[in-house]
């Protein structure tokens, strides 16, 4: 099963050139899924696949695992991954101070350059010390640090005002504000971080995989004009892989 | 769908079309593909075999002198290259001619031609023939009636470029490195670069690539990638980003990275896939576990306990395990004797074709006699690991080694899915092969923009 190599598809007779008049090819599906069985995908390039995949979403265990499970290094410079990681780590846990503090020692610039980004990270400490019942502080902080900004920019105080907003209810929970308590909110720092010391590093902010599936998206989109062939739906190929089976 | 037999060769490069070095042009020799390509025939000089009477090349192919009166039409006189412009693979093709002499009339025209035009003609002027012409700057397409102004006039001392670009098939020329913009579209055939004059002591001299060109094709060919590029990343994928997810835990569940795949599913939220297929996952990884560490009597016993119809119906699979357990037995130094007797017992009957084929008969699940792999061969390959006393450095010694443990293993996790009716690949690598098939028969069709990207652009 060896590739078919250039050099031998040049000795085969290609269907001339068509013109846009001439019938379209086609493939019936057996046909097609034989060709499809006779193609074969070196594993350790789809693992490097995943692996990009894991390492630029951050997906911090996941990635560890994956390593010590086929063996596929990380593949980006393993420093930045880790202190990427740990960023993310650091705010998933609560503590945005070192996350901060992580950040300036790769690149001081990327929260200066980024005013909207260390206003967020600033709400995020904000939030962390009301969750906290930190209130005294909490106070401190937001007077010291965030007031002024606030003064600056109108959305930075919607937001400020949205964070103040939790300190109004006892009961957090009932707090119409709540969401900024949920993981789902430091998440979402933790990302807007990420992404800003990627773009730093003048590293790629999007992994590969879905440009793989763009791509295929495209070729569907060309060969349709010129063959009939089975498309695969992005869509429900996942669905029907994703299906209970028996 | 039949099951993909996972080759026993050392690993072969993801992408069908080897991509061409990244650092390496896009064009050479007037021919741009990003793809490592070799034309066995793309064009190189004019024919001498292939002109009218009037014309006389020279400089191998590359100097094309006219020597006749010049006075009347008939007097015109063309001339072909050798090969053709390759009909597929390519995304641009592009040539120069440059005027030594314009001679008495300037009458001179350079163009692209099919194998049937009559070369006692002008370019242009014939079916099948487009060209742009020096004493008018006329654009002759297929009739010698009435030309289009196109571009200034041209003569000595002028460099003329034609480009055909497949990937929005037009044909634009230059002159002295400047793009003139389009001049024709659409065009089909099989079409060979074409130079003719009717003008006395007209000379020309080509250049197909062998030199640098005036135009810069190089920069303009980057242009176009970057179009289908970026017309690529423009495409939009589902809203529900959940397709990448699934995609990445399926694949991790397919090859059975268990604790990848139960990390990746608590972070991505995806635990509920996780929780359905997990059993299935951890029975499969229990047995190619085995195999990986090269215990084959396990590994062979726990498929007849929980997956016995792997056995019975994969003769493939059964003899990759079977051979492996040999392998693994003269690795191991297991003593001459018993690794002998082990081979006549149990490997010498897949060199019987008549068992091989009643085995075959005997089960229709079994894979299609021309999918069998090469028992023989293989046979072989394995045996002459017994003729060397460090058997890694046998010829065949990459079958020593861990990866080919992780084919074996493959092709049983492969087996396994397949004999319980399910996808025999991952969603990942289905989309990988579909991506790659279509690639292969775009450029086979002769799609330009098909020879302009590769998946290792993007991945």
């Amino acid at each position: 099963m060896q590739p078919i190599s250039f050099s031998l598809i040049t000795t085969i007779q290609p269907p001339p050139r068509m013109s846009n008049e001439e019938k379209k090819t086609v493939f019936t599906e057996d046909e097609w899924e034989a060709q499809l069985a006779d193609m074969p995908v070196n594993k350790s390039e789809m693992n490097k696949l995943i692996m990009n995949y894991l390492v630029i979403e951050g997906y911090k265990e996941a990635a560890e695992k994956f390593q010590q499970e086929c063996g596929t290094p990380p593949g980006i410079d393993l420093p930045s991954i880790s202190d990427r990681m740990a960023t993310r780590v650091a705010i998933q846990r609560g503590d945005v101070q070192s996350a901060i503090e992580r950040a300036n020692d790769l690149n001081p610039l990327i929260l200066d350059e980024n005013p909207q980004l260390f206003f967020h990270l600033q709400q995020q400490k904000l939030i962390e010390l009301i969750r906290n019942g930190d209130i005294e502080a909490a106070l401190a902080f937001a007077e010291k640090e965030l007031a002024p900004r606030g003064e600056e920019n109108p959305q930075f105080l919607t937001e400020l005002e949205r964070t103040m907003a939790l300190l109004a209810f006892e009961d957090k929970s009932k707090c119409p504000v709540a969401d900024l308590l949920e993981p789902a909110q430091r998440q979402k720092t933790a990302s807007e971080l990420n992404a800003a010391i990627l773009t730093s590093q003048c590293q790629e902010k999007e992994p590969k995989l879905p440009s793989l599936l763009k791509m295929l998206l495209w070729t569907q989109e060309q060969l349709k004009e010129k063959a009939q062939f089975p498309e695969m739906d992005i869509e429900k190929a996942i669905l029907r892989s994703s299906k209970p089976s028996s | 769908m039949r099951p993909p037999i996972h080759s026993l060769h050392p690993p072969l490069p993801l992408y069908r079309f080897k991509r061409r070095s990244t650092d390496s042009p896009l064009c050479v020799n007037g021919i741009c593909t990003v793809h490592a390509a070799r034309f066995h025939m793309q064009p190189l000089a004019f024919s001498d075999d292939d002109k009218a009477d009037h014309l006389q090349c020279s400089h191998a192919g590359l100097v094309v002198t006219y020597n006749g009166p010049g006075r009347e039409e008939k007097d015109a006189a063309s001339i072909r290259t050798h090969q053709p412009i390759p009909t597929y693979g390519i995304a641009l093709y592009y040539f120069e001619i440059s005027i030594v002499d314009q001679g008495d009339t300037g009458r001179i025209g350079v163009g692209l031609c099919d194998r049937k035009v009559r070369l006692g003609k002008m370019p242009g002027w014939e079916t099948g023939s487009y060209a742009y012409h020096g004493d008018d700057g006329l654009l002759f397409r297929q009739t010698g009636i009435a030309g289009n102004p196109y571009g200034p006039k041209y003569g000595t001392d002028d460099i003329i470029g034609c480009c055909w670009n497949l990937v929005d098939n037009i044909v634009f020329f230059t002159r002295n490195g400047k793009s003139l913009g389009p001049a024709f579209t659409n065009l089909t055939g099989t079409l060979y670069p074409t130079v003719g004059m009717q003008s006395m002591n007209g000379r020309i001299s080509a250049n197909f690539g062998t030199k640098p060109f005036a135009f810069d094709i190089e920069r303009y060919a980057h242009q176009q990638r970057d179009k289908i590029l970026a017309a690529i990343m423009f495409k939009p994928l589902p809203q529900d980003y959940t397709i990448l997810t699934d995609t990445v835990l399926m694949y991790l569940m397919h090859n059975g990275y268990s604790r990848t795949a139960a990390a990746f599913a608590k972070d991505a939220g995806r635990e509920q896939i996780y929780q359905r297929e997990r059993d299935s996952m951890l029975r499969r990884q229990a047995v190619c576990d085995k195999v990986l560490s090269g215990d084959i009597d396990a590994a062979i016993s726990d498929l007849e306990k929980q997956f016995p119809q792997v056995l019975r119906s994969q003769l493939n699979v059964r003899f990759l395990l079977l051979t492996q357990k040999f392998i693994e037995m003269i690795v191991s130094g297991a003593s001459l004797e018993d690794t002998v007797e082990y081979g006549r017992r149990e490997l010498s009957v897949f060199r019987d074709k008549e068992y091989i084929k009643s085995a075959q008969e005997s089960d229709d699940s079994l894979p299609r006699a021309d999918k069998m792999l090469p028992y023989a061969d293989v046979l072989r390959d394995v045996y002459l690991l017994l003729a060397y006393g460090n058997p890694a450095e046998s010829p065949t010694g990459h079958l020593t080694k861990q990866s080919r443990r992780e084919v074996v293993a493959d092709n049983v996790n492969s087996a396994i899915l397949a004999s319980q009716g399910r996808p025999m690949r991952s969603l990942l690598e289905r989309f990988i092969c579909q991506n790659e098939n279509i690639l292969k028969h775009l450029m086979l069709m002769g799609n330009g923009p098909a020879a302009l990207v590769s998946a290792q652009d993007l991945l």
